[in-house]
């Protein structure tokens, strides 16, 4: 099917917006916003993550790109302050810096997968995952929606409080993580400049 | 004989057995590798049976828990783990609920500086630490940035995290509801450490109970439990033999019971039958306390096997005794020939009294010992019971067809001659060692459960220790330095990549020098704060922020060093203790070395400290020494057994052509009997060996009736009733065995049996009166 053409990508984004636009339905919810999140086969994007921590006088500020290809693989390619990349590829998990790589299977480490799944079954569409992991709730409309992803499980609730991802149609705008201790990280999709 | 010596013989025989019996209720019987053990062991052979014995590898159970959903396994792993952490048979019951243990942490937290081989002079210069902050920085802004912000103030240098990293196991289970699962969430899993060591199987197998029973009572069916573990293995092990050796003795018995009552028509005398070989047991066994202080499990079973000629004794009492006269007149002409016999076979095992192997030694006392006093009681006591009248009556009819089949038998010398060459090419020519050098080919444990203990293990991510360097010192203290000595040389080793990783009891307790000496290295209050601040210059870090690690690292400088007592309670304890043992003359540590890849490259390393007292032990390769040198000291003994036979028969025969006679069929035997098993494919072990010696044993009765001609008619038919007789039930009794699941039966089993049948046929086939009956 659709593979990773950015161009095509592109149309397609433009296409879901129009249809937004044009076909607005009347009963609009989780299950279609998963469909349509679901019908995405492939996506680039840049990003500009910014983190507040309370031990820093001041925010951090990250921003790469990411890349998105149906129906498990994720990568996000820090440039900014650090070249840092990570690949999400079915069940594994590799961190690669300068100095190493590292590989995780997401098996073993549950606490790693509810967190990468967050952003992963997401944009795969994949309610059913989604909901293993988090009490998921939908805010909003089709054209300007917000879901809230609450961690259920108790190990993963100490890490984060709540996740909250906004976006319109199928394409996601900011994924906010929201630390127990006030500690908050804000990341900024946009569409890759051609 | 007059009545009075009757019943002195008797009652000094009960007496004697009455004594044996005491003797052996103050008899310890030890069930352990200890029996290959030569007299004089090196420190790395007792190391390796103390590992074995007691070692922490050896006491540790692998559960699972399967056949059930996710959820219903969780809850059961914790309910199992709840119930066996209150018996106090186990040390340790761990499934992954008390990973993150908080007394572990505790203790690594509040002694990170003295515990972490960071510390060192420079670590907290202003330099170090601005090294150390730009990496805060970075990890800050990583993916686990929210995570590590959280210890950031107190512990800026991750030291606690780099110690719990140090601590757990290379690869951790995976984990659900907070539990260890397999990779495919089919299985819960847990590790329990015993108390008792894999040697005590009594112990073990009350643990085994105990987690069966937890089972019982907190989980609900379907789900099933699985045991793996060294100790499981020993009790499945002794359970095995026992059932199978008690199922196919009662079948043994039951066949060769009805076939002797079918021939003497006697309960009494069948029952009368069996005391030979059971007074020579008792006396076996008696004798071995008495000389050794103890007697190997494998001394007993392989003793009672050896003395099994003694059932033969008897047979040739009641068969041989002439109609209508009392029984003792058999002896006038059978004694002779019987004492022969049981000459040979002493002589036959007597090599094996000079071994240097305790285990060795112990088997040739016993069935010396046994074989003596099955013979004395088949000659005193057996006639004394035996009722006068007493006849075989069906001896004419059998001795008619078997007289016509042993003249016929020289004719297939010939056949004999080609089975013998076949036997000897067949042998010449297998490839490979004809005698399994492998340990493991001794274990009855059945692939299926061995198979099973090594996917827990992987799942677990539990040691499967192999190879370890073991240091030895004086003191506690002064294994703990020696083993941080050894660590250094490892480390380089490791940078070379001769191996993958080690463990040390000093990665969690690092000596008193070396504790001292970090905190030593600690710089001032005043100075830490002002490198600090220096470090921190440009930096966007809160100011005031690092005011926990200002205080902790000044806490450390005053800290006393962390001794084994304070780890009381922990699994750091557990970890230390099992690589930390006090032994008779000091302390040893243990270092088990992960993923070597060039052993005599790490053991250059480790040697290159002169120093230290230190051996590299490879478990496996080690083991299999012992066994191969106790395999071929009894090869050995075997053949030197066979030059005291030679030596004896040539004095007591006079003849070398007899000598010959006597001894043809036997080695006959032995020969075709070994090229059986090898053409089988099968290697031999000590249980093969074993086995041939009782068909030397048996055998040379065989040939010696055959060389002693009888005088009259009456008498060649009995002698030849007899053997068929004593014959058939060996084969019988050890044919069975051979039906047996269980490695050591089924390869004594099946030598026996089919040597003894060899052993008889080949007798008649070479005799030179064979002709004459």
């Amino acid at each position: 099917m659709i593979t990773g053409i950015s161009a095509l990508m592109a149309a397609l984004c433009v296409c879901g917006a129009a249809l937004a636009q044009s076909d607005a339905a009347p009963r609009w919810g989780l299950p279609e916003l998963m469909q349509e999140l679901h019908a995405v086969g492939s996506a680039r994007a840049r990003f500009v993550e910014t983190k507040y921590l309370a031990v820093l006088s001041a925010p951090l500020e990250l921003s790469g790109t990411l890349t998105y290809r149906a129906p498990d693989r994720l990568e996000k390619h820090t440039l900014k302050p650090a070249a840092e990349r990570l690949v999400l590829e079915g069940n594994t998990l590799t961190i690669e810096d300068r100095r190493l790589r590292r590989s995780y299977a997401l098996e073993r480490n549950p606490t790693m997968r509810a967190f990468v799944e967050s952003m992963r079954s997401t944009l795969a569409g994949d309610l059913q995952t989604l909901e293993r992991f988090y009490a998921v709730s939908l805010a909003g409309e089709r054209d300007g929606w917000r879901l809230a992803l609450t961690p259920s499980d108790a190990t993963m609730q100490s890490f984060v409080s709540e996740i909250r991802i906004s976006g319109r149609g199928a394409w996601v705008d900011t994924v906010e993580l929201l630390d127990p201790n006030g500690d908050r990280s804000v990341m900024s999709i946009s569409p890759e400049s051609p | 004989m007059s009545r009075l010596p009757a019943r002195w013989v008797l009652w000094s025989w009960i007496s004697a057995l009455a004594a044996c019996a005491a003797i052996i209720a103050h008899t310890r019987f030890s069930n352990d590798l200890s029996a290959f053990l030569p007299r004089s062991p090196s420190p790395e052979q007792q190391l390796l049976v103390d590992q074995l014995r007691d070692g922490v590898v050896s006491r540790l159970i692998l559960v699972a828990i399967e056949s059930v959903e996710p959820a219903a396994l969780a809850s059961a792993s914790k309910r199992l783990a709840e119930a066996l952490r209150a018996d106090p048979a186990f040390v340790a019951v761990d499934n992954g609920e008390f990973r993150a243990s908080s007394s572990d942490r505790e203790i690594l937290w509040r002694h990170r500086y003295l515990l972490s081989p960071d510390t060192a002079a420079g670590r907290f210069s202003a330099q170090g630490l601005r090294r150390i902050l730009e990496e805060d920085l970075q990890l800050l802004a990583s993916p686990a940035g929210m995570m590590a912000s959280r210890t950031l103030a107190a512990d800026p240098s991750g030291e606690l995290l780099r110690l719990i990293e140090q601590l757990s196991p290379r690869a951790l289970p995976a984990t659900r509801d907070g539990v260890w699962f397999s990779a495919d969430y089919k299985r819960a899993l847990l590790v329990a450490q015993t108390r008792a060591g894999a040697s005590d199987i009594d112990a073990q197998e009350a643990a085994v109970g105990s987690i069966r029973a937890a089972f019982g009572r907190t989980a609900a069916s379907p789900a099933r439990l699985l045991l793996a573990g060294p100790g499981v293995f020993s009790v499945l092990t002794r359970e095995r033999v026992r059932s199978d050796a008690w199922r196919l003795s009662l079948v043994a018995t039951v066949l060769i019971s009805a076939l002797l009552l079918a021939l003497y028509r006697s309960l009494r005398v069948l029952g009368l039958g069996l005391l030979p070989v059971a007074s020579g047991a008792v006396a076996g066994i008696a004798a071995v306390g008495l000389g050794f202080g103890s007697v190997h499990g494998i001394t007993l079973g392989f003793g009672v096997t050896l003395i099994g000629e003694g059932v033969d004794y008897a047979i040739y009492l009641f068969v041989q005794k002439p109609t209508d006269s009392p029984p003792q007149a058999a002896f006038a002409r059978i004694w002779p020939t019987l004492r022969l016999g049981v000459a040979t076979s002493v002589c036959g095992f007597s090599a094996m009294l000079f071994s240097g192997f305790t285990g060795l030694a112990q088997l040739g006392l016993f069935s010396i010992v046994g074989l003596i006093v099955a013979a004395a009681v088949t000659r005193w006591v057996l006639p004394l019971l035996t009722p006068a009248a007493f006849n075989v009556a069906s001896v004419a009819v059998l001795a008619r067809r078997m007289l016509a089949a042993v003249r016929a038998a020289p004719h297939f010398a010939p056949v004999v001659l080609m089975l013998v060459a076949a036997a000897v090419a067949l042998l010449a020519l297998r490839p490979g060692e004809l005698w399994s050098t492998d340990l493991a080919s001794l274990s009855p444990v059945p692939q299926g459960d061995r198979l099973l203990d090594q996917e827990l293990r992987h799942e677990l991510g539990a040691p499967d220790v192999r190879l370890l360097v073991v240091v030895h010192a004086r003191t506690e203290e002064g294994a703990l330095q020696a083993a941080e000595q050894v660590a250094t040389a490892l480390d380089e080793a490791m940078r070379q990549g001769l191996l993958e990783g080690f463990d040390s009891p000093a990665l969690h307790l690092p000596s008193r020098q070396t504790q001292l000496a970090r905190r030593a290295s600690l710089p001032e209050p005043q100075a830490l704060s002002a490198n600090l601040e220096q470090a921190a210059k440009g930096l966007p870090f809160r100011r005031g922020l690092f005011a926990p690690f200002l205080g902790d690292v000044a806490a450390s400088r005053g800290m006393a060093p962390l001794e084994r007592k304070d780890l009381d309670g922990s699994s750091l304890a557990l970890k230390v203790d099992a690589l930390l043992v006090a032994r008779e003359d000091g302390w040893s540590a243990m270092l088990p070395l992960r993923g070597v890849k060039d052993r005599t490259g790490v053991a250059r390393f480790v040697a290159n400290l002169p120093e230290i007292e230190s051996v590299v032990l490879d478990l496996k390769r080690e083991s299999d020494l012992l066994y191969r040198s106790y395999l071929d000291e009894a090869l050995k003994y075997a053949l030197g057994g066979a030059a005291a036979i030679l030596i004896l028969l040539a004095a007591s025969l006079r003849s070398a052509r007899r000598v010959f006679d006597v001894l043809a069929p036997l080695a006959a035997a032995v020969i075709v009997d070994a090229s059986i098993f090898a053409a089988a494919g099968a290697q031999l072990s000590i249980f093969h060996l074993v086995g041939l010696l009782l068909v030397v044993a048996v055998g040379s009765n065989y040939s010696l009736f055959f060389d002693r001609l009888a005088l009259s008619s009456e008498e060649r038919a009995r002698t030849l009733v007899s053997l068929l007789f004593a014959a058939v039930s060996t084969v019988i009794g050890f044919g069975v065995l051979a039906f047996s699941g269980v490695t050591v039966l089924h390869a004594i089993g099946g030598t026996v049996a089919a040597g003894a049948l060899l052993a008889l046929c080949f007798s008649a086939v070479l005799s030179r009166h064979a002709h004459t009956f």
